[in-house]
């Protein structure tokens, strides 16, 4: 396995050629960071006033390192979509099976309606299954993975922590470089009682027909400590090749 | 002209091994587009004459793919800064309008288009102007029908062939589509597009557009098969 700068260098020269050929191609950064408020945040609106008093300014942790964990499911949806196949059945998922396996282990078919799902990535203020995802589990990761390994439930009681909203894409244009970038972001908090060690983050995807599916899961070098009454945020940003002018 | 980058066909190959050896260590999707085109005789033999990948993905694909990653859209214009697509009628359109559909396989969904529609799958032309990543629909399109200058257009959905590949890995689908010429006349095919319909033909959009490097003159009686590969390369 590439340690992280090899796996930044074999980036680089992997966007080069495809800005050479003029393929599609995007690579992902994960970013963690962790701060520990005066006063714990509430609601959305404490935790905008806190970001924007400049608490993550200077984070008492800061974890940045690219992703490297687009699982099957994220592929077979490329499939389907770029490619223009149907799935192939809902009996097998592994190779040569275009479907995907949700979080219940439930075989899917086709998707639907991804016209709608704009907002995919942004569960709501409660954990309802899908957006960003953290855990404490470290087994390495899988293009199989379909699940995160332990995942942290909602919640103030022991091992729990508060999932806050997935906040809106930030999708922005650099005319410069023709790049374009997403962050995708979601906070979280610690109310319980102890220290509790995110090792995992993933990127779940809704569809319709209650379809949550693993797209992306990484394990983190080190656990990250977040300890009680400590505020964590998970940036997952991806940047394009540049656009052919 | 696109891909100046691209020294030959060899030069071409070498690279594309090179991305597909990375992709897979790095878990970076790719999708490879490939274009081949035969022209075929009275006798129904076959005859390659191109045969290469294509050098002409447009701003369509690329906004769907990196869309695809993050399911965000931006802007209301097609254009640098935002991610809106381009309708072949010249519209714009939102990305998250290249949608997943029931069955993309059938006909006049997804790249597939039934006998004589020329809406949507694959069309061909006699433009001859260079590729563009701001192309989004055929430059001069031959009609369909038997007058002149016309090709009689066959029906895709049965002309697919799609699989895994495990000493890849890949996943393919291929794509085609004869146009016959009986016309009367000769024509010379010079362009091909790759159309992408979503839910129904108000959301259809161009994927590929190639010009061939040397016109493909087919006489009155001949046809031409355009086949579209697209091949996700897996871990």
């Amino acid at each position: 396995m590439l340690d992280d700068l090899q796996y930044e260098k074999a980036v680089e020269e992997y966007m080069e050629i495809a800005a050479i050929l003029e393929v599609p191609a995007a690579r992902g950064f994960l970013g963690v960071d962790v701060v520990q408020p005066h006063r714990m945040p509430e609601t959305e609106q404490d935790i905008d006033n806190l970001v924007h008093a400049g608490i993550f300014d200077h984070p008492k942790i800061h974890y940045l390192a690219p992703c490297r964990s687009w699982t099957r499911n994220a592929y077979n949806l490329f499939t389907y979509t770029l490619c223009g196949v149907n799935a192939t059945g809902i009996g097998t998922f592994g190779d040569g099976h275009i479907n995907t396996q949700d979080q219940y282990d439930i075989i899917r078919g086709n998707p639907n309606a991804c016209e709608y799902v704009e907002d995919v990535y942004n569960a709501y203020g409660v954990d309802y299954g899908y957006g960003i995802r953290i855990g404490t589990g470290s087994t390495g990761e899988s293009f199989e993975d379909t699940k995160m390994d332990a995942r942290i439930q909602h919640g103030d009681g022991a091992g729990q922590m508060r999932y806050f909203a997935d906040r809106d894409g930030i999708l922005s244009w650099n005319g410069g470089t023709r790049k374009w970038t997403c962050k995708l972001q979601r906070y979280f908090t610690n109310h319980s009682e102890g220290s509790i060690s995110v090792a995992e983050i993933g990127l779940c995807e809704w569809f319709d027909k209650g379809m949550n599916v693993i797209v992306a899961r990484d394990v983190l070098g080190a656990p990250i400590a977040v300890a009680e009454h400590e505020l964590i945020r998970v940036n997952f940003t991806q940047e394009s090749v540049a656009f052919p002018s | 002209m696109r891909h100046t980058g691209v020294r030959s066909i060899e030069h071409e190959n070498r690279l594309y091994d090179r991305l597909r050896e990375l992709s897979r260590q790095l878990k970076i999707p790719l999708i490879e587009p490939l274009l081949r085109v035969s022209k075929i005789d009275r006798d129904g033999k076959r005859e390659l004459v191109i045969d290469r990948h294509c050098r002409s993905y447009t701003r369509n694909m690329y906004n769907v793919y990196f869309y695809q990653l993050n399911l965000k859209e931006l802007g209301s214009t097609y254009a640098d800064g935002s991610n809106r697509c381009k309708h072949r009628n010249g519209s714009s359109l939102d990305v998250g309008n290249f949608a997943y559909k029931n069955n993309v396989e059938a006909g006049n969904f997804g790249y597939i288009s039934g006998p004589g529609v020329l809406g949507h799958g694959i069309v061909i032309g006699t433009g001859t102007t260079a590729e563009s990543f701001d192309d989004y629909v055929i430059e001069t399109v031959i009609a369909h029908g038997v007058g002149g200058g016309q090709m009689e257009y066959a029906d895709m959905v049965a002309a697919q062939n799609e699989g895994w590949v495990g000493g890849g890995p890949y996943y393919f689908h291929e794509m085609e589509r004869v146009m016959s010429n009986n016309s009367g006349g000769s024509i010379t095919v010079n362009e091909s597009v790759l159309y992408w319909c979503g839910l129904n033909s108000n959301y259809v959009f161009c994927v590929l557009r190639d010009k061939f490097g040397a016109g493909v003159a087919v006489a009155d009686g001949e046809s031409i098969a355009v086949n579209y590969e697209l091949r996700q390369t897996y871990p």
